[in-house]
């Protein structure tokens, strides 16, 4: 980008602008769905649904800011490679952590 | 160097800046800048490898004294027991549980983060891969500075600790809470314990890990020198890269557990600290809740990619040297690169095999076992490539070679003994034994710590421009073969008969272990040694102790040589003393700052050995090619990378 | 010497160096969150109902959160704002932008701090039924209330102790000993480590005489010298001072590992041995929420904490908002079978809602369905600022440490909700502050480097830009996993 004109930048800050106001509505959305009664969803009280669309709302967010804010809708190859691997480490911590308390030889025991 | 940045823009992460421009009045940097706070990659390197080598000696003491535990237990210890300093820490001479756990502790730790990881990442690292690249130094000069003298600052705590009231950090190199989380509580101020300081070491060493593997990543990817295309890129460049992503992505989640085990000790939280602790007989005042296999997962995350992290740079050494004595090119070079790739992403996936006797679920440990099984296979790969490289070959037995050829059974043997500990059931009987100890020493004393002593005597011409005595480099190689096999050896038969791993006695208050046949009494061996009684499992420590010893005295070559050779070796009559082909031979003994006079190219490959048709047996990457001796074409040498 | 492609980008690659650089750091931050939010789940799957301590998810300042939330998601946007300018050649407007993202972090810090305050300043009581009172420990006599009150006489202690724990806890002047010689002792350590030396030395003097006679004996009578016969070497290492005048005591849940009515043990194991204060053994206790979530609901009517709260329209409003909630459940499954056991029940009401609910009661029916739903759903002004509104008639009540299991502030301590909120978004704040530091650094002094190379100053604004957005990309996660859900 190093030619950077003033109808590219007013481009830019368009973008900058649609992403602020998508952030802020995703932002009133997820309180709305945790703290308005007639907006729970599924089972009464905090329920798998609700936690769903509260990370559902926050990885759009993110994803928005990664792309828009930080570039990486038009970014090199190599930094796209870089986040891939690091997600995909990331990802596998916490699933194998988490997994850990998954133990089928207990279970078979113990629901008899 | 490039046409690009030529120009006269900014001089900020650049201090030498101007150097470029004003060659001809260049005057010297004062000394302090030059060799204390250098942003030279070269001082850097050297500065990592003389602090880690004195670490390395530290570890090594500290390892004699448990031996001597071990071997003899209640006797005193000879020697230090005399100094005063020393007598602090032995009750009447001999060394007690807790002086054993500490050196234990102490010993893994210094060994691991403050010798081997150094030595081989920040000083072979640091010296050698901006050269081979064709670099004129690390894309963030500054940073590596500050990466050194972080791991000083992480090094120097670490070694005060032993100093504190409480001593150093004695909960095992793992740490393991809520062991850790718990011990030395009683001490006035619980920020000045060993463990706590342990800690808090540990933060500024990962720190500095971090900030060097950022370094050496951008540098490997941004810095290439025209024509040095990712497949021209000497394995050792590779091996370095893997490195560093596995530094990158495998310490922050043990920064997390260090953070985590630091609030559990100041702060009083709970994050390791299960409900219902009870320590020393006494209700452990905490909320609890906590989990202590979070942080095994949490430390292990980090503690299997460091594993790979010790042996990467090791083998890129031993492949390194390989070809340049075998004179033949590295047999596989593409297989091994995507191998070291394989294993690099692998390596994030096997951590829990450490934890097989934690409790946490089969079904997760099933996974762990498949993946730690298929983790081998990239090593084999290594390994085979490595030796098939020699086959055929006319090897010239110099002390690099000689070590380089030692570190392949040693790191074999070290590597298969570690496949039975991969399944679950087998690791129930062998876990925490001195099996195991037996296992990850063959990988990373013989083997890593082999591979680097060859790389000393490869690069220590290009550093100083003198070459390293041979004949004290046989006296260090052949002695310290042996006494290495003679340490490690008996303890996988010892591990196997199940000596635990942390006894200060070496097992002998457990007489049905301890006094298991090991030669049956009348044998030749029982007949000198023992009088004709037969030879018990036990007496295999003192085998091994009196190895350790002797190892140390086979050190003393090494040091002479190191120092002497230094201004009193043979000197190198070229550039390329060792008729090598990779790019770091190609710039002056001992290269200066900025590194390369002209701008380095890279013809070809990294190694062609005994190109049929040439007129010598090596043809290095930075000769243009005789057929046609003007440079090749623009596109043909800019590098063909990201993809 | 000049490191190539520090300002321009490398033709095969397309990135300057510092660009590899930072995405490089950001991996390495991902690790370090994705191991923190790794340990969130972790812990909060881990936790065994009945024994742990419950998480509550329900106590936290949702619009301090919300607010802050939207703050982080508008500096964010001045960042792109001001590299803008920077790429335009605007050096005041890129200034302009840039000031108003370190007012952005500066009042995300702030909000940050007042979040914390209020939850340093809110206590957990729980009884010893594991009934819960949560509200504001009132000071008696000077001494906050959930400290204990202890009238020391004497104190032990192991001579190698530099930084005795149990003079740090003593209330008012330290107290001075009367050593066994009859001195004035107002340093216990120094004095023991003297008394140490100087019993070391007697010991050591006495050994050496005994052992020269006992040689003396062992030549005339011919035999090995007998060690059984010499003196013992060892010297007392733990040392008891008893005090001139009884000093008093004022002890919180850090310091002590635990005590009885005559003694009190502290972390360093020194021990202060006297009795319980007479009159100081209670705490008070300004209640703002009661909590019942670990007692089983047919013991809940007989909680020990209606003794304490005997306002009866408190545990009227309790047990109303249980069954309004309880019906609704019912409403909502079908029939009381068929509601799964392991669907949260009402059991924490805020005492100012119950106050709330009898004023809906009076005007109209209403407004009560909506309440009781609210309750269910959270309570916003949990820690922070419900805890300043004074206008309710909290209860005040009065316990003794016997009926007590467990008393301390929200802090890091309290459960490992606590510690990983405040471990997450304490490290979070140091980002902002590093950040917020680089970034107005460029802001303050980055004209020289604008005026000779200004695409350079864009990178770096560019650099400090993406770590800012990675901080903010973190609070869009810290946001509903800490505070809403």
């Amino acid at each position: 980008m190093s030619e950077f004109t003033p109808a590219e930048s007013r481009k830019h800050v368009k973008a900058y602008m649609a992403v602020f106001l998508a952030l802020i509505v995703g932002t009133f959305v997820t309180v709305a769905v945790a703290m308005i009664p007639w907006l729970d969803l599924g089972e009464p009280g905090k329920s798998f649904l609700d936690y769903s669309v509260g990370l559902l709302i926050a990885i759009v967010k993110a994803s928005l800011v990664a792309l828009i804010f930080m570039h990486l809708n038009h970014e090199k190859g190599m930094i796209y490679k870089i986040m891939l691997f690091t997600m995909c480490f990331a990802f596998v911590m916490m699933f194998l952590i988490v997994f850990s308390w998954w133990n089928p030889i207990q279970e078979a025991f113990t629901s008899h | 160097m490039n046409p690009q940045s030529s120009t006269d823009l900014s001089h900020e992460t650049a201090v030498h800046g101007h150097d470029d421009h004003h060659e001809e009045h260049h005057h010297d940097p004062p000394f302090w800048r030059k060799y204390v706070f250098s942003t030279d990659h070269k001082v850097i390197g050297i500065q990592y490898g003389i602090t880690a080598l004195l670490f390395l000696a530290l570890g090594f003491f500290l390892m004699m004294v448990m031996r001597w535990s071990i071997a003899y237990p209640g006797r005193p210890v000879p020697f230090i027991s005399h100094l005063p300093w020393f007598r602090v820490w032995l009750e009447n001479g001999m060394v007690t549980g807790d002086l054993y756990n500490m050196f234990g502790a102490m010993h893994g730790t210094i060994m691991i983060f403050l010798g081997i990881v150094p030595l081989a990442f920040g000083a072979f690292g640091n010296y050698v891969t901006p050269l081979q690249i064709g670099a004129p130094d690390m894309a963030f000069p500054r940073l590596n500075m500050a990466s050194y003298w972080s791991y000083l600052l992480g090094g120097v705590l670490m070694f005060a600790s032993f100093f504190l009231p409480s001593g150093a950090a004695k909960a095992g190199w793992t740490n393991y809470s809520p062991l850790a989380t718990t011990t030395d509580l009683s001490f006035g101020s619980l920020f000045w314990t060993g463990q706590t300081q342990w800690l808090l070491a540990m933060v500024f060493l990962i720190s500095s890990s971090l900030l060097g593997a950022v370094n050496f990543i951008t540098t490997i990817i941004n810095l290439r020198c025209k024509g040095m295309t990712w497949m021209r890129m000497p394995f050792f460049v590779w091996a370095m890269l893997v490195t560093g992503f596995l530094l990158l992505l495998a310490f922050p989640p043990l920064e997390v557990a260090a953070i985590m085990q630091l609030m559990d000790r100041m702060a009083g939280t709970s994050f390791f600290v299960p409900s219902g602790l009870f320590v020393n007989g006494q209700f452990f005042n905490a909320a609890g809740g906590g989990s202590p296999l979070l942080y095994q997962h949490l430390f292990w995350f980090l503690g299997h990619p460091e594993v790979y992290v010790l042996i990467l740079p090791a083998i890129a050494i031993v492949g390194e040297i390989i070809p340049n004595n075998t004179r033949k090119p590295l047999w596989g070079y593409k297989t091994m690169v995507y191998a070291v790739m394989v294993l690099g992403f692998l390596s994030f996936l096997v951590w829990a095999h450490h934890m097989y006797i934690t409790g946490m679920g089969a079904g997760v440990s099933t996974f762990f076992q498949t993946v730690t099984v298929l983790i081998s296979v990239p090593s084999v790969i290594l390994i085979t490539s490595i030796l098939i490289s020699m086959w055929g070959g006319s090897i010239r037995f110099n002390t690099p070679m000689l070590f380089a050829t030692a570190f392949i059974p040693m790191f074999g043997i070290g590597g298969l003994t570690g496949l039975p500990l991969a399944f679950s059931m087998i690791d129930l009987h062998l876990h925490d034994t001195y099996y195991v100890i037996a296992h990850f020493h063959y990988v990373v004393a013989p083997g890593t710590l082999f591979g680097l002593f060859a790389g000393i005597y490869f690069w220590f011409p290009k550093q100083t421009g003198r070459r390293m005595s041979e004949l004290l480099g046989h006296l260090h190689f052949w002695p310290s073969l042996l006494f290495m096999n003679g340490i490690f050896a008996p303890m996988f038969i010892q591990g196997m008969a199940g000596f635990h791993r942390r006894a200060s006695d070496g097992g002998a208050a457990y007489e049905r272990i301890a006094g298991q046949e090991f030669l049956e009494a009348g044998s030749f061996l029982s007949k000198i040694f023992k009088n004709g009684e037969a030879i018990t499992m036990i007496d295999l420590n003192i085998v091994a102790s009196v190895s350790a010893w002797c190892l140390a005295i086979a050190q003393v070559p090494f040091i002479i040589n190191f120092f002497w050779s230094m201004t009193k070796g043979k000197k190198v009559n070229s550039n390329n003393p060792w008729d090598a082909t990779t790019l770091e031979w190609s710039c002056p003994t001992p290269p200066p700052h900025g590194n390369f006079l002209k701008e380095p190219v890279a013809y070809r490959g990294p190694y062609e050995y005994s190109v049929p048709g040439a007129e010598r047996d090596f043809t290095p990457q930075f000769e243009p090619d005789p057929e046609s001796p003007q440079a090749p074409a623009e596109e043909e040498l800019e590098v063909k990378g990201g993809h | 010497m000049q490191i190539p492609y520090e300002v321009t980008a490398r033709r095969d690659t397309g990135l300057y160096n510092a660009k590899i650089g930072i995405w490089l750091f950001l991996a390495s931050e991902v690790m370090l969150f994705g191991g923190l939010f790794s340990a969130y789940v972790f812990l909060r799957i881990g936790i065994t109902p009945g024994v742990d301590n419950p998480w509550p998810s329900e106590v936290q300042n949702i619009p301090i959160g919300f607010v802050n939330t939207l703050v982080l998601i508008a500096s964010s946007v001045f960042v792109v704002l001001a590299w803008v300018q920077l790429k335009m050649r605007n050096w005041f407007r890129f200034q302009l932008w840039m000031a108003a993202v370190i007012l952005c972090a500066l009042t995300f810090l702030g909000l940050k701090s007042v979040e914390y305050y209020g939850k340093f300043h809110h206590h957990g009581l729980k009884f010893t039924d594991n009934s819960l009172a949560e509200g504001i420990v009132q000071e008696v006599d000077g001494i906050m209330s959930d400290k204990i009150r202890f009238e020391g006489k004497s104190i032990t202690f192991d001579i190698s102790a530099k930084n005795l724990y149990c003079l740090k806890a003593v209330h008012g002047d330290l107290p001075v000993f009367k050593a066994p010689d009859g001195a004035e002792v107002t340093d216990p350590a120094s004095w023991a480590a003297k008394k140490y030396a100087a019993d070391v030395n007697a010991a050591k003097k006495a050994y050496k005489e005994a052992l020269a006679e006992e040689k003396k004996l062992a030549k005339e009578e011919g035999r090995e010298i007998d060690e059984s016969k010499l003196p013992s070497m060892d010297v007392d290492t733990v040392v008891t001072l008893e005090a001139a005048e009884p000093f008093l005591i004022a002890s919180g849940e850090r310091m002590h590992t635990n005590y009885t009515d005559k003694t009190i043990t502290f972390r360093d194991g020194s021990k202060v041995t006297g009795s319980l204060a007479p009159n100081g053994d209670t705490v008070v206790l300004e209640v703002h929420e009661i909590d019942m979530q670990r007692v089983p609901l047919d013991e809940q009517k007989e909680s020990m904490i209606w003794s304490y709260v005997a306002d009866e329209g408190v545990k009227k409003g309790f047990f109303d908002l249980q069954n309004k909630y309880k019906q609704h459940l019912i409403d909502y499954y079908g029939s009381e079978e068929k509601v799964p056991l392991k669907q949260k029940q009402n059991h924490r009401i805020n005492i100012h809602h119950v106050h709330a609910h009898h004023e809906h009661a009076e005007h109209g029916a209403e407004g009560e369905a909506a309440h009781g739903e609210a309750a269910h759903h959270g309570d916003p002004e949990g820690d922070g600022a419900g805890g300043a509104e004074s206008s309710y008639d909290y209860p005040v009540i009065e316990v003794p440490r016997s009926d007590i299991k467990f008393i301390g502030n929200h802090g890091p301590r309290y459960n490992t909700y606590y510690a990983i909120y405040f471990t997450m978004t304490g490290l979070h704040g140091l980002h902002v502050i590093g950040g917020a530091l680089v970034l107005g650094y460029f802001m303050l002094f980055g004209k020289k480097l604008f005026l000779r190379n200004p695409e350079h100053m864009a990178n770096r604004v560019e650099v400090g830009g993406l770590f800012w957005h990675f901080v903010d990309l973190v609070w869009i996660f810290l946001f509903p996993v800490m505070y809403l859900f």
